[in-house]
């Protein structure tokens, strides 16, 4: 399946690099435009409709942030591109988006176009996008959502519909207010990461609680906490002390 | 330190009152010294010479008016107890004892020499007369034993005799040792103990001898003689009586010569050996008549008689004490004439004479009769004198008891000093800890203050290296960026190039990111290959110039690493970066005065137009190089105690000027 491509990217050498990997290795994307811009990008967005743009997260005169702002609607999928791991990645991951890293891996370039191939081709929603605009949109943290990358597809919740998640081996069971159970593929601890800014703490090796769902705490070594689930948590002895500091 | 200054204050109210506390309890103190002494101390020295004056003038009166000599001691007496003057005290009782024992009144002298020998005791061993006050009490001793035997008080006399028999023999004083020896020998033969008296006398006997003094000699025997005598040892008695005559005979010493006639024939007439009592009687009268003593021939003449009328020989008795009464007419000696009449009433008698004898006897009892009348006056004198020397005494120890009295007072105020002074050394004591205890405190907050900027050192130095030169990571990434593109390319020699100058610019910034400053010259090195890596990115965007004025001696200069490169950091990426046409950076190192100056300047967009560009979302992302680098210059400037000026500024008519000014002397690393 051919992909229609527009590449937004200040740096004339990081364009003509994703540009030069993209014609080698991924055949199946046509590289229409390169922008140096976002004003640049935007014009070329609408112009050429694309079903893929590789996005610089930050340039001058505005950031990729300041491009999707701008679109009424989103119907392409996004790779981002950025130099490094700062602030941005947080959100991308909250929404399970596509990223890559300069300077440019080709294998990651490969996979990420390859994903974005197949759920076109099942003509799935763009809904991480979607996600990803609304938290970038909205500044209430208990509106914010997740993406919940599932075996089969994806789950969005409400951040604050999470009652607590639990780990189980490379895979994380998490339990929401309304009952329902999701066994999500990627390790705790890339939740512990996303989720700690909103009230969210890791009371154990296998546990990560909402702090706003507790309900009761067990003395003991390390203790239990009981959920409004009415389930049972342990809490270790390291972690004890961090615990009982955030009910102070 | 300004945070101490609270405590100083505190501190020093706290020295202030006690030590006023201290001072206050001290004038308390004196004031109520001063009150009590006040009236003994008024004009002491007139008082002391009044006394001294007084004691003089009783000296000389001594023997002529005694009486008067008694008024003036007491007068000096008073003075010198109401003063507390002991010399002048003990002076009295002296002259006391001395009065006292010459009008017979021996047991108060003995007291007043005791008063006396105290008070001098004490005074030998305080003062610095210590020779003067043994002088004047070896003196006292022999007439306190002296007046202690005279009132028949002999273990007292014992006890200052054999004082004064020590001090003697100390002294060597060979006349004051056989003084002793005589007077001991005295009491020894009082008390019956003639084998200690005997010692004694011998003792002096034969120091005497050994010295050749007569008179002493004379002394010696004659007591030693009086002591045979008392054994009934007649035979030797007469011996040393002899003795003694002969050597009195030849230093005319009659009183002796006839001691020692009186002595043989009281043995004979004891003895009632009449021929050898007729014989020795003639002897001395001879004696006498040659020597023209008439009282003794009187009494040798009764003697002689007395002896006549054992052999019955009345009428050699009757002519011998006719003459006898004949002298004593002459001499008006009572006791000899009374004894001659008896004697002759005696005589008569036995010669049948008997209205003679009782004529004689008659004329013997009106003798009698005068004598008796005359001692009762003498007792009458002497017992007058006794009377005024008892009240006077009397007044004496009234006045002692007020001295006790003033004493006791005087102790009573002593130990309320000693308490006084307690309480004072009590206060010293807790302003003394007091202070120590400031003096801790202070030495610990100093000590505590040190350790703290010692840490605070420390945690900088620490917090620096963690600070410093660390490269901008967009700037690394952006480099290998750089060197993907090439790799996207396929152009492998651009590739290699960029990747061996980047490689060169990491080593150059790890090596001497473990350094607090580097040299110039390396810094140079660094900057110029960071320069030639960003102007690859942005070829585009600007061209530089990087001048190094030519004089500097780059090797000698320090600068702390990575100091300038953020700031050409900042001008590419936010002031180059924006401008729609091509740039000029402009990055110039001069010295003036040790002093280098970094000049880094763009002609881009400016800092207010560039924060001006950012959108909402951009915002949120922040400079690190900047901040990072102001701090890294204060703690450098903390810590190493270095100036260094940097000053940004707008460039005209668009774009930055930043200056950095490094003063170089300033640059001394300090121990930690």
């Amino acid at each position: 399946m051919q992909l229609k491509a527009i590449i937004v990217e200040d740096e004339e050498a990081s364009r003509t690099t994703l540009n030069n990997y993209l014609t080698k290795y991924c055949k199946n994307v046509t590289v229409l435009e390169m922008a140096d811009s976002v004003q640049t990008g935007l014009i070329a967005i609408k112009k050429h409709q694309p079903d893929v743009v590789f996005l610089d997260i930050e340039m001058p005169y505005g950031n990729a942030f300041d491009l999707l702002e701008s679109l009424d609607k989103v119907d392409f999928e996004i790779i981002f591109v950025t130099a490094y791991r700062d602030y941005a990645i947080k959100a991308l991951n909250l929404s399970a988006a596509y990223y890559i890293l300069k300077p440019i891996d080709i294998d990651e370039l490969v996979a990420a176009v390859t994903k974005i191939t197949e759920q076109k081709k099942g003509g799935e929603d763009i809904f991480h996008t979607k996600v990803l605009m609304d938290n970038i949109k909205t500044n209430n943290i208990q509106h914010k959502k997740i993406v919940l990358p599932q075996m089969d597809g994806f789950e969005v919740v409400n951040v604050n519909e999470i009652i607590r998640a639990e780990a189980n081996d490379n895979y994380t069971n998490f339990y929401l207010t309304n009952g329902k159970k999701y066994l999500i593929s990627k390790t705790l601890k890339y939740f512990d990461e996303l989720l700690t800014e909103f009230d969210f703490i890791r009371i154990h090796k296998s546990h990560l609680v909402n702090l706003q769902y507790i309900t009761k705490y067990v003395k003991g070594k390390g203790g239990q906490v009981r959920m409004t689930d009415d389930s049972y948590v342990d809490v270790s002895a390291t972690r004890k002390k961090e615990l009982l500091e955030r009910f102070k | 330190m300004i945070k101490y200054l609270p405590y100083q204050f505190l501190i020093i109210v706290l020295i202030i009152s006690a030590n006023t506390l201290v001072a206050q309890s001290k004038d308390e103190i004196q004031q109520k010294q001063r009150s009590s002494f006040s009236k003994i101390s008024k004009s002491s020295y007139q008082a002391v010479n009044e006394a001294k004056i007084k004691l003089e003038e009783a000296e000389k009166l001594f023997k002529k008016e005694p009486e008067k000599a008694l008024d003036l001691v007491h007068d000096a007496l008073l003075i010198a107890i109401r003063d507390n003057y002991l010399n002048e005290e003990a002076d009295a009782y002296r002259l006391l004892g001395k009065l006292n024992f010459n009008l017979n009144e021996f047991g108060l002298s003995y007291k007043n020499y005791v008063k006396a020998i105290d008070i001098y005791n004490k005074l030998k061993l305080a003062s610095n007369r210590y020779k003067y006050y043994s002088d004047i009490l070896f003196d006292i001793f022999y007439n306190t034993g002296k007046a202690a035997e005279l009132m028949n008080d002999f273990k007292n006399s014992t006890y200052y005799y054999n004082y004064y028999l020590k001090e003697a023999k100390n002294r060597k004083d060979i006349d004051a040792i056989v003084k002793g020896h005589i007077a001991l020998g005295d009491i020894y033969f009082k008390e019956k103990e003639l084998k200690g008296a005997q010692i004694n006398y011998q003792k002096a006997l034969e120091i005497e001898t050994s010295r050749d003094n007569k008179q002493g000699i004379v002394i010696a025997n004659l007591k030693l003689g009086e002591l045979e005598n008392e054994k009934n040892n007649t035979k030797k008695a007469i011996e040393y009586y002899r003795s003694s005559q002969s050597t009195a005979k030849q230093i005319n010493d009659d009183q002796s010569v006839n001691q020692a006639y009186n002595d043989i024939s009281n043995i004979y007439e004891t003895q009632r050996n009449s021929s050898e009592g007729i014989q020795i009687n003639q002897e001395a009268i001879d004696f006498n008549q040659k020597r023209n003593n008439q009282q003794e021939v009187a009494k040798s003449n009764i003697n002689l008689a007395n002896f006549y009328i054992q052999e019955d020989k009345n009428k050699e008795a009757i002519q011998t004490l006719q003459n006898s009464i004949k002298i004593t007419n002459k001499t008006g000696d009572l006791e000899n004439k009374s004894k001659a009449y008896e004697a002759l009433s005696v005589a008569y008698g036995n010669n049948g004479q008997e209205s003679e004898a009782m004529k004689k006897y008659k004329e013997y009892l009106i003798l009698e009769d005068s004598i008796y009348k005359l001692k009762e006056k003498q007792l009458k004198d002497q017992n007058l004198k006794g009377e005024m020397l008892e009240n006077a005494q009397n007044k004496l120890s009234l006045l002692e008891k007020d001295k006790q009295l003033s004493e006791k007072t005087i102790e009573l105020l002593r130990q309320e000093k000693t308490i006084q002074d307690a309480f004072i050394n009590k206060q010293r004591l807790l302003t003394y800890s007091l202070i120590l205890g400031i003096i801790i405190l202070f030495i610990t907050a100093f000590l505590v203050y040190r350790s703290n900027k010692a840490k605070n050192k420390a945690n900088q130095l620490l917090v620096l290296k963690s600070l410093r030169a660390q490269m901008n990571p967009h700037f690394i990434f952006n480099a290998l960026n750089s060197v993907n593109s090439f790799i996207s390319k396929s152009d492998e020699r651009a590739a290699n190039r960029y990747l061996s100058d980047f490689s060169r610019l990491m080593r150059d910034v790890m090596e001497n990111s473990q350094e607090d400053f580097i040299s110039l010259s390396k810094e140079i090195d660094i900057l110029s290959m960071y320069l030639k890596l960003e102007h690859h990115r942005f070829k585009d965007k600007f061209d530089y110039s990087f001048d190094v004025e030519e004089s500097i001696k780059t090797e000698e200069f320090l600068i702390p690493p990575m100091l300038i490169q953020p700031y050409i950091e900042n001008a590419v990426w936010h002031g180059l970066r924006y401008k729609p046409e091509k740039g000029f950076l402009t990055v110039s190192i001069t010295e003036i005065n040790k002093v280098i100056t970094v000049i880094i300047k763009d002609d881009g967009i400016g800092r207010a137009k560039s924060q001006e560009l950012k959108t909402e979302n951009q915002k949120i992302q922040k400079s690190t190089g900047i901040k990072n680098i102001d701090s890294r210059l204060k703690i450098i400037a903390d810590i190493y105690k270095a100036k260094l000026d940097v000053k940004i500024e707008d460039n005209q008519p668009s774009g930055t000027i930043v200056t950095v000014k490094i003063h170089q002397e300033n640059f001394i690393k300090t121990e930690l």
